[in-house]
């Protein structure tokens, strides 16, 4: 049997945390061995307690009874060989006989006494007890049945033997033995057992000792291996060789340690890495960027915060399904790392952001170039499902130059991130500290919009649509006004984007939706001389991807008893775009209602003329843009004077935007443009103002026609 | 024994005492302390040894004196004296056995016998000692003798005696002799004034006395009458100062518990003379009892 023992790691946490261990760990004060040695031996003292007094008492019987078969043969035999003496009363003779039972060793008296008692000698020349009569009930007896009788007292052992001839009784004898032989014997025989059983007891507890520990030292060691693995030293294996149970529990110990630490390295991989892509998370990176800061505060070396952002995510993920964003972000963090140094990190924070750490820059250039290496490695489409897929990725850097907190560092670079995002996509911005203002009142307007709802901060205003021919008003464009309690006027332009960005956007608009309706309805019956108009509303990306936004409007409408038909909703060609398939299905779902459905800022985006037979599409907003440019180039004006000759070619109404001048009205009814909207005619303003300008006679250019 | 003896001694130096005895052995035992004292203080006169020889009658003892086997006799007056005239050993000094330099045999028996005086003894066993014997046998003998009583010997106990005479049995031991009176094996039995004490004890009361012998002293040294000079005197100047060492009082004490040796205050022939005479009373007695019988 070997002797079992304890592998871990060299210097292992034992000593480390041994303040850390529990209590119920420490080895016991009175030992398994202890215990069960003292049971044995306890048991052993009592077994062969209770086996030597019997075996002493037997011994002590059977030595005794020896001694009482010699004393009544001897007895019996003096009885026999001294009859004659008796018969002559040969004192002398029967002195000599008795003198020489008496020579033997553990005689200790003699007599012999008449058939009264009396007795005649002890053997002895002077025989004190000469005469001396022995009344005791034994002398009678033995004289009266002429038997032998022995008598066991503490020390002695008397045989009194009638001596008889024929049928007359002559007398007796009677012999005393000393018991002290007897004594000596058993004392002997005692002291043998009890040595005997010494040595049995101390060979037994060696034993049971040497057993007991045979199973207490492997415990022993496994408590230690316990232990260690509770101090947190996985690495701990228990070496028992002792071929029995106590080695397969080992094993078993061993292969869940084993299974422990697996488990437990799985989890803190787990915990620290992304399980997606296999990259480090935050945490991981928050805690290799605090090394390299401390590394680069000492150093004076420089390092880098990348932050990422992929531009078109959240596209993929909701056209392509989550399986495709999944393998979008699996092949993003590849390229990433192809993109870098081995010595740099990437990490994935989340969602489409990924952080990059570099270290040991030389200078700021440095950061900027890798982060434009990033950005070519990430242009190359990316196929998924079959598809190509164009992305481009916004990059903020934060330089560890001016942060020393590794989550402010990474918080800069986010911001970084969020400002070239806004500045549009595929940017790449450095944090500077005039972002932490801009950050500061982007937090602020976020907080007051979520409160501008409540506290009905909104208003609407709206714009007139007129039939340029006849220059009457058709229909009204709503338009959202936020007027804040300490700042004023807040433009759209400030806030929509940050309404768009945080969400609120969708609440904000519903209700823009509701009250259009609802401020319409009531204008109209309050003005019964006015044709029936067109309300236009602007609905946003994110409102349109929600896939309840037809029960929205169905809502608002059947609230507010606004005939669908009246009802225009404004979106984006990129709206539409970027999200065919569900805008599809909520534009089939609208156009079934009866809802009119008007691209705005036509013209601008890349590929409109498309969405023209993809989409039931009923108006088309023909952008400021071309408007401004009538002024100038001859070119513009022929794009302009193509877009309105196909809307009327397919059945489409056209508005035109941005009409500021009268010469821009001339041309554009000069191309026979039906429909238009601009300060030349009214700024955006309340309705009852429209209500006014449309009862006056109308001061029209051209006839009117009917846009609905 | 010196050297220049020859006879029937054994060769080199040895001094040897003798008794009678019929249990040789306890005989032996007791004598034996004393050839040994003997012979280491007579080593000056080249004596290595001493020896005890144990004879079983007067007449073997006095033979054996005579041929010088035996060298000193120790023992009461009648077997001294009858060795003495047979072997021409003189009687030398006094032995003090058991505390005692005298003593006299007394006759008794059972007070509820009947018996009342020697006289009621005819047609009775009386019990002696020893042939040999002083007390057990001479003076008792010698005393119903003077009472004009016929004795008969018999074979034993078991006997019985003429209606006109007194049949006498030896029991060859003293105490024997007390127990047969006491078990009426007997009618009457001699013992010696201090035996009958000891061995009566505590049943005194069941005896009666009915004679007292003439005293006579109790043990004699005779030493062997062709012994040298120097021999005789160096053994006597032993024995009588035997008492005076620690050594020597104890083996006077193993042997049979004696004071001392002494020498005869008046000479051993007038302290032995009474004796002699009634020696010489008890044979001429005996012959014409048995010439009587003889012609009746």
């Amino acid at each position: 049997m070997s002797t079992p023992s304890l592998a871990g790691s060299p210097g292992s946490a034992s000593s480390r945390k041994r303040a850390a261990v529990s209590p119920s760990l420490r080895p016991p004060r009175v030992g398994l061995r202890v215990r069960f040695v003292g049971a044995i031996s306890l048991l052993a003292v009592v077994i062969v307690t209770v086996v030597s007094a019997i075996e002493i008492r037997r011994d002590r019987q059977e030595i005794l009874g020896e001694l009482v078969r010699k004393a009544r043969a001897t007895a019996s035999l003096v009885a026999v060989s001294a009859t004659d003496d008796f018969a002559l009363l040969d004192i002398k003779q029967l002195q000599g006989t008795l003198a020489n039972l008496r020579r033997q060793e553990d005689v200790v008296s003699a007599y012999a006494f008449n058939p009264d008692g009396r007795i005649l000698t002890d053997g002895t020349r002077e025989n004190p007890r000469r005469h001396q009569v022995l009344d005791d009930p034994v002398t009678q007896q033995v004289l009266q049945t002429g038997n032998a009788v022995v008598q066991v007292g503490e020390n002695l052992l008397e045989v009194t033997q009638a001596v008889v001839l024929g049928d007359q009784r002559l007398g007796g004898i009677r012999i005393g033995y000393s018991l002290q032989g007897v004594h000596a014997q058993v004392r002997t025989r005692r002291e043998r057992s009890i040595v005997l059983s010494l040595v049995f007891i101390v060979v037994a507890l060696a034993l049971v000792w040497q057993l007991a520990g045979a199973v207490t030292r492997p415990l022993a060691v496994m408590l230690e291996g316990v232990r260690a693995i509770a101090e947190g030293d996985l690495n701990t294996r228990l070496r028992v060789q002792t071929g029995d149970e106590l080695q397969v529990f080992a094993s078993a110990f061993n292969e869940m340690t084993e299974s422990l630490q697996e488990t437990t390295e799985k989890l803190t991989h787990d915990a620290i890495h992304d399980a997606l892509t296999g990259l480090p998370n935050r945490t991981l990176f928050l805690d290799r960027l605090q090394h390299a800061v401390a590394r680069a505060a000492r150093s004076g070396t420089l390092s880098a915060v990348l932050f990422l952002d992929a531009d078109g995510f959240k596209i993929i993920n909701d056209s392509l399904g989550h399986g495709a964003g999944d393998r979008f972000l699996q092949d993003l963090a590849q390229r990433l790392q192809g993109a870098l140094r081995p010595s740099d990190t990437v990490a994935r924070l989340g969602g489409d952001e990924f952080a990059v750490l570099l270290e040991d820059l030389d200078r700021p250039g440095d950061a900027l170039q890798l982060a434009q290496r990033i950005q070519r490695q990430l242009e190359t489409p990316f196929t998924l499902g079959g598809q190509e897929i164009f992305t481009s990725t916004s990059i903020g850097i934060a330089l560890s130059s001016g942060q020393s907190d590794p989550a402010a560092l990474l918080r800069d670079a986010d911001t970084a991130m969020y400002r070239a995002k806004t500045a549009g996509k595929g940017r790449i911005q450095i944090f500077d500290e005039g972002m932490h203002i801009d950050v500061r009142r982007l937090l602020r307007l976020q907080t007051d919009l979520r409160r501008a709802l409540e506290r009905q901060e909104f208003h609407l205003a709206y714009q007139p649509i007129l039939a340029l021919a006849s220059g009457r008003v058709v229909g009204c464009e709503a338009l959202l006004r936020w007027r804040h309690p300490t700042d004023g006027h807040i433009p759209p332009r400030d806030f929509i984007p940050v309404a768009e960005e945080t969400g609120l956007i969708i609440p904000i608009g519903e209700w823009v939706l509701r009250e259009a309706c609802r401020q319409m309805q009531q204008w109209q019956r309050a003005n019964p001389g006015l044709p029936p108009m067109t309300v236009s509303v602007n609905v946003a990306r994110r409102q349109f991807a929600q896939p309840d936004f037809p029960f929205h409007v169905e809502r608002a409408l059947a609230q507010a008893g606004w005939p669908p038909q009246q009802l225009v909703l404004e979106v984006t060609e990129s709206t539409v775009m970027e999200q065919a398939d569900i805008v599809a299905r909520a534009l089939a779902r609208l156009d079934a209602l009866g809802v009119r459905l008007a691209i705005d800022d036509f013209g601008t985006g890349h590929s409109a003329l498309s969405l023209l037979h993809r989409f039931p599409i009923h108006v088309l907003k023909i952008d400021r843009s071309f408007v401004r440019s009538l002024d100038v180039p001859a070119r513009s004006g022929a794009i302009l004077r193509g877009l309105i000759a196909l809307g009327e070619d397919i059945g489409v109404d056209v508005i035109v935007e941005g009409i500021e001048t009268d010469a821009q009205l001339a041309t554009l009814l000069a191309m026979g443009c039906p429909f238009g909207q601009g300060y030349l005619f009214s700024p955006p303003t309340t309705l009852e103002a429209i209500g006014a300008m449309a009862l006056r006679p109308a001061a029209a250019t051209a006839p009117p026609s009917n846009p609905a | 024994m010196a050297g220049e003896q020859a006879v029937g001694a054994p060769p080199g130096g040895t001094v040897s005492i003798g008794s009678i005895s019929l249990t040789p052995q306890e005989e032996t035992e007791a004598f034996q302390p004393l050839a040994d004292y003997l012979a280491m203080r007579m080593a000056p006169l080249g004596v290595e040894r001493g020896r005890v020889v144990i004879a079983t009658t007067m007449a073997d003892m006095a033979a054996r004196m005579k041929r010088g086997e035996v060298d000193l006799f120790i023992d009461s007056p009648f077997p001294a004296l009858f060795v003495s005239n047979l072997s021409g050993a003189k009687p030398t000094l006094r032995r003090w056995k058991k505390g005692r330099v005298e003593y006299h045999s007394v006759i008794f028996a059972r007070k509820d016998s009947g018996i009342a005086s020697l006289g009621d003894l005819r047609g009775k066993v009386v019990a002696f000692d020893e042939e040999f014997s002083t007390s057990g046998h001479l003076l008792p003998k010698a005393t119903l003798l003077q009472q004009g009583l016929r004795l008969v010997s018999l074979a034993d106990q078991r006997s019985a005696a003429p209606p006109d005479a007194v049949g006498y049995v030896f029991s060859n031991d003293d105490e024997n002799t007390m127990f047969w009176v006491l078990e009426r094996r007997v009618a009457a039995g001699a013992l010696d004034n201090q035996n009958f004490e000891v061995l009566a004890g505590q049943r005194m009361g069941e005896l009666v006395v009915l004679a007292r012998s003439i005293t006579v002293p109790r043990h004699v040294v005779v030493l062997r009458g062709d012994l040298s000079p120097r021999w005789v005197s160096a053994i006597k100047e032993i024995l009588v100062s035997m008492h005076l060492s620690d050594e020597g009082r104890t083996v006077l004490r193993k042997f049979e518990r004696t004071t001392k040796f002494d020498r005869f205050p008046g000479g051993p022939e007038a302290a032995l003379q009474p004796v002699r005479d009634l020696m010489r009373y008890v044979d001429a007695e005996l012959s014409r009892q048995s010439r009587q019988r003889q012609q009746p």
